[in-house]
C-alpha cells in the first residue's frame, strides 16, 4: 500500500540498459536521460578492509575510463549486454531514476520497462529485475531488445505479416523476426559496438604495434569507420603508447583499414541475419524479401552498413530513424500500452 | 553508390519528393529497373515512390527508409526528400496494437467472481446459522412445570397442598410421584403447571404446553420417578429417564425449580453440582456424594426399577 502511494508520487520509466549506454523515457516527457552505462567508483581504505562509494555516473565516469588512479575504479557494469556487476549497476539504476526525479519530495517508486536481450538466461534476467527492484522500483516488466526495437521502430508488430528487425547495440546484436505481437525467431549474438572497437585496438596493436585505449577505437569507428568498400574514404589521426619503445605515438588511420578491422565482426552479424532467414517460415520470409530488413541500435549508425547489408543479404535495408533511441521509445510504448502489449512483456 | 551527383532537385520546381527522385533518375539515365536492381526493392515499388502513391508500400517506417536509400543512392539530400514526404503526407499514425490485446478471460480472481463467491459464501454460513440457531432455540425437552424460587428462607411457606403437576401414568404403579409435595424446599409461588401428558404408547400425548420433545412411544419399563430440581446457582443439566428420553436438557437459569416426571432409574448430570439440590420422589438427595470436581453425574432409583415389577 505504501508502495503504492509512491507510487502515485513517481513517473513510470522506461530504460534501455544498455551496454555502451542507458536511455531513460518517462511518461508524458520522453526521453529525458541519455547517458553512458558507466560508473566510477572510490575504494577507501579503512581498519575493516575499506568501502566503496560512487564517484561519477555517467558522462562524468565515462571521461574516466582508462584515466583512473588505484583508488578510482571506472566500471562499465553492464557487460554483452547482461549485468557484470550486480551492486554497481543497481547503485547506477538508482541514480538515474533519482536523477528524473529530482524535484519528487518522496523517494520515487515507479514502475519500470526494461529490456534485456533475447539470448538471454534467465539468471541475466532476474539480475536485471532483482537491480531495479532493489533500486526503488515497484513494478518491473522486461521486454526483449528485438521487440522493443521493432515497437520503436512502429513496424507493424500486430499484423499478419513478417517484420524483420537488427539491433546492432553496444554488448549484442538482436536479429528478430515478428509478426502477430510475437516474436517468430530471434537470436542473440555477442558481436556489437564494443567488439568492434575491440577489433580496431586488435588491429592497430598487430599492425602498428601502437595500442589503443577504448575511448579512441570507439572514436576512429564513429569518424572514419564504414562497412563497405567502395564508401568515401576518410581518415584520422590516432595517439597511442607504441609496444615497443613504450612511448606515445600517433599515425594516421584510413577507412579501408577500419574496414579490414570489423570485417569479421561485420560478417558475424551477416551470417546470424542469413541463419534468421534460414530458419523462418517461407511466408514470412517472402514479407521479409518484399518489405526488407529495418536496422536499429548505434551499429546502425556506422557508415554504409545498410550498403553492406543489402549486398549481402539481398533484402532492402532500412535505418530507423534515430536509432539509437528506437529501443527506449519502444519499451516507453510498451509502458503506455501496457493492456494491449502485455503480450510482449518477458515472464521468467 | 554514394557518389555525389550534381542535385537537380534543388532547381527543380516540382514539391513531391517521387517527382525529384523521377527526374534525378532521369537525368542519370537510369530506368526504374537499375534503381530497383540496386536498391534490391520492386520496380512497381520505385514507381510507387515516383507516383507518390504511398498505399501499395508497406508502413511509414519503411516508406520513409526506402525515401531515404533512393535519395542516397541518386545523390539528393535524404532530409530534403523526407521532409517533402512529410509535407505531402499527414502526420503519420502510429500502429494500432489493440487487435494483438490479450482477451482477458475471467478468472477467479476477477472482482466479479470475487464479491459472487462471497455473496453466496455468506449466504450459506447465514442460512446455517440461522437454522442452528432455531434448532436451539426450540423447547428441547418436556419441562413439565418451571417456577422460579424465591429466595426466602426454606420455612418461608410451605406447601402441603399435592402438587397439581404430577399426572401418573396409567400404566404405570402407583409412584410416590402422586404424593402430595411436601418437600421442606420452599415453593411458594409455584404455579404448578399441569402440563405433562400422560405418556401413553397408544395415544401421543397433546397438551398445550410448549412442549416439543415428546417421549417416544417406548414401552415404559420402571416405575414413575418425579424429580424437582432446584438451582441455586446457574447450572447446566442433562436428566434422562428409563427411555433415554431427555426430561431436562438445558442450562437450568438461578433461582428457578423444574419439576420432572419420567421412568426410573433417572441418569442425572449436573454440571455445577454445588449450585444444585435435588429431590427425588420427594426426598432429598446428596450430590456432594456423587460430586466430581464441580460436575456430578449419577442415577437415581435404581433400586426401586430393579424391584419395580415388569409391565
Amino acid at each position: 500500500m505504501f508502495n503504492s502511494l509512491r507510487g502515485y508520487f513517481s513517473s513510470d520509466l522506461a530504460i534501455d540498459l544498455g551496454t555502451a549506454n542507458t536511455l531513460i523515457w518517462v511518461r508524458g516527457k520522453g526521453i529525458v536521460l541519455n547517458e553512458p552505462s558507466v560508473v566510477a567508483v572510490r575504494q577507501e581504505f579503512g581498519n575493516r578492509g575499506g568501502s566503496r562509494s560512487v564517484l561519477a555516473v555517467g558522462a562524468d565516469a565515462k571521461k574516466m575510463l582508462g584515466r583512473t588512479p588505484g583508488s578510482i575504479q571506472a566500471i562499465r557494469p553492464m557487460k554483452d549486454g547482461v549485468i557484470a556487476d550486480f551492486t554497481v549497476t543497481g547503485e547506477m539504476l538508482k541514480y538515474f531514476i533519482r536523477k528524473v526525479h529530482e524535484k519528487r519530495l518522496f523517494q520515487p517508486s515507479p514502475r519500470i520497462v526494461i529490456c534485456v536481450p533475447c539470448g538471454s538466461t534467465q539468471v541475466e534476467r532476474r539480475a536485471i529485475r532483482e537491480s531495479a527492484i532493489g533500486a526503488g522500483a515497484r513494478e518491473v516488466y522486461l521486454i526483449e531488445e528485438p521487440m522493443a526495437a521493432a515497437i520503436g521502430a512502429d513496424l507493424p508488430i500486430a499484423d499478419p505479416t513478417g517484420s524483420m528487425v537488427l539491433d546492432i547495440g553496444g554488448g549484442t546484436s538482436e536479429v528478430g523476426v515478428i509478426s502477430l505481437g510475437g516474436l517468430v525467431y530471434a537470436t542473440s549474438l555477442r558481436i556489437a559496438g564494443d567488439k568492434m572497437d575491440e577489433a580496431i585496438i586488435n588491429y592497430v596493436r598487430r599492425k602498428y604495434g601502437l595500442l589503443i585505449g577504448e575511448a579512441t577505437a570507439e572514436k576512429v569507428k564513429i569518424d572514419v569507420g564504414t562497412a563497405w568498400h567502395d564508401s568515401e574514404a576518410r581518415q584520422m589521426e590516432i595517439k597511442g603508447r607504441h609496444i615497443a619503445d613504450g612511448v606515445p605515438r600517433s599515425m594516421l588511420i584510413n577507412s579501408k583499414e577500419v574496414l579490414a578491422a570489423l570485417t569479421e565482426c561485420l560478417q558475424g552479424i551477416v551470417t546470424a541475419i542469413k541463419t534468421a532467414l534460414e530458419q523462418t517460415p517461407p511466408e514470412l520470409a517472402a514479407d521479409i524479401a518484399d518489405k526488407g530488413l529495418v536496422v536499429s541500435g548505434g551499429g546502425a549508425l556506422l557508415r554504409d552498413l545498410d550498403i553492406m547489408l543489402r549486398e549481402e543479404t539481398g533484402l532492402p535495408i532500412v535505418i530507423a530513424e534515430d536509432p539509437l533511441t528506437c529501443v527506449v521509445r519502444g519499451c516507453g510504448r510498451a509502458l503506455e500500452e501496457t493492456e494491449s502489449l502485455s503480450d510482449v512483456f518477458v515472464h521468467e | 553508390m554514394t557518389t555525389a551527383h550534381t542535385n537537380p532537385a534543388n532547381s527543380s520546381p516540382v514539391s513531391g519528393p517521387g517527382a525529384q527522385l523521377a527526374q534525378a533518375r532521369n537525368d542519370l539515365h537510369w530506368s526504374r529497373e537499375e534503381v530497383a536492381a540496386k536498391l534490391h526493392l520492386s520496380s512497381h515499388q520505385i514507381k510507387a515512390m515516383e507516383e507518390d502513391n504511398y498505399a501499395s508500400l508497406p508502413g511509414a517506417t519503411y516508406v520513409r527508409g526506402y525515401l531515404k536509400s533512393y535519395a542516397l543512392l541518386l545523390g539528393l539530400s535524404p532530409a530534403s526528400i523526407l521532409d517533402a514526404h512529410s509535407k505531402l503526407t499527414a502526420k503519420p499514425v502510429q500502429q494500432d496494437f489493440s487487435n494483438i490485446a490479450p482477451q482477458r478471460e475471467i478468472t477467479s480472481r476477477h472482482h466479479q467472481i470475487r464479491f459472487t463467491t462471497y455473496l453466496v459464501a455468506a449466504i450459506v454460513v447465514g442460512l446455517a446459522v440461522a437454522w442452528w440457531v432455531g434448532r436451539e432455540n426450540r423447547p428441547p425437552v418436556p419441562v413439565t412445570a418451571t417456577a422460579p424460587v424465591a429466595p426466602v428462607p426454606e420455612a418461608a411457606a410451605p406447601v402441603a397442598e399435592p402438587s397439581t403437576a404430577v399426572t401418573p401414568l396409567p400404566e404405570a404403579a402407583p409412584s410416590p410421584a402422586a404424593s402430595p409435595t411436601t418437600s421442606s424446599a420452599p415453593a411458594p409461588a409455584k404455579p404448578a403447571v399441569p402440563v405433562a401428558a400422560p405418556a401413553s404408547p397408544v395415544a401421543p400425548p397433546v397438551t398445550a404446553a410448549p412442549i416439543t420433545a415428546e417421549p417416544k412411544p417406548l414401552p415404559i419399563t420402571g416405575p414413575r420417578a418425579q424429580l424437582v430440581l432446584y438451582a441455586d446457582q446457574e447450572t447446566w443439566a442433562d436428566i434422562r429417564d428409563a427411555r433415554q428420553v431427555k426430561l431436562l436438557y438445558e442450562t437450568v437459569p438461578a433461582g428457578r425449580a423444574v419439576t420432572l416426571e419420567g421412568v426410573a432409574p433417572v441418569s442425572v448430570f449436573l454440571g455445577n453440582a454445588s449450585g444444585a439440590r435435588i429431590e427425588y420422589n420427594g426426598k432429598p438427595v446428596d450430590i456432594a456424594r456423587h460430586q466430581r470436581g464441580m460436575m456430578a453425574r449419577f442415577k437415581l432409583g435404581e433400586e426401586a426399577a430393579t424391584v419395580a415389577p415388569s409391565p
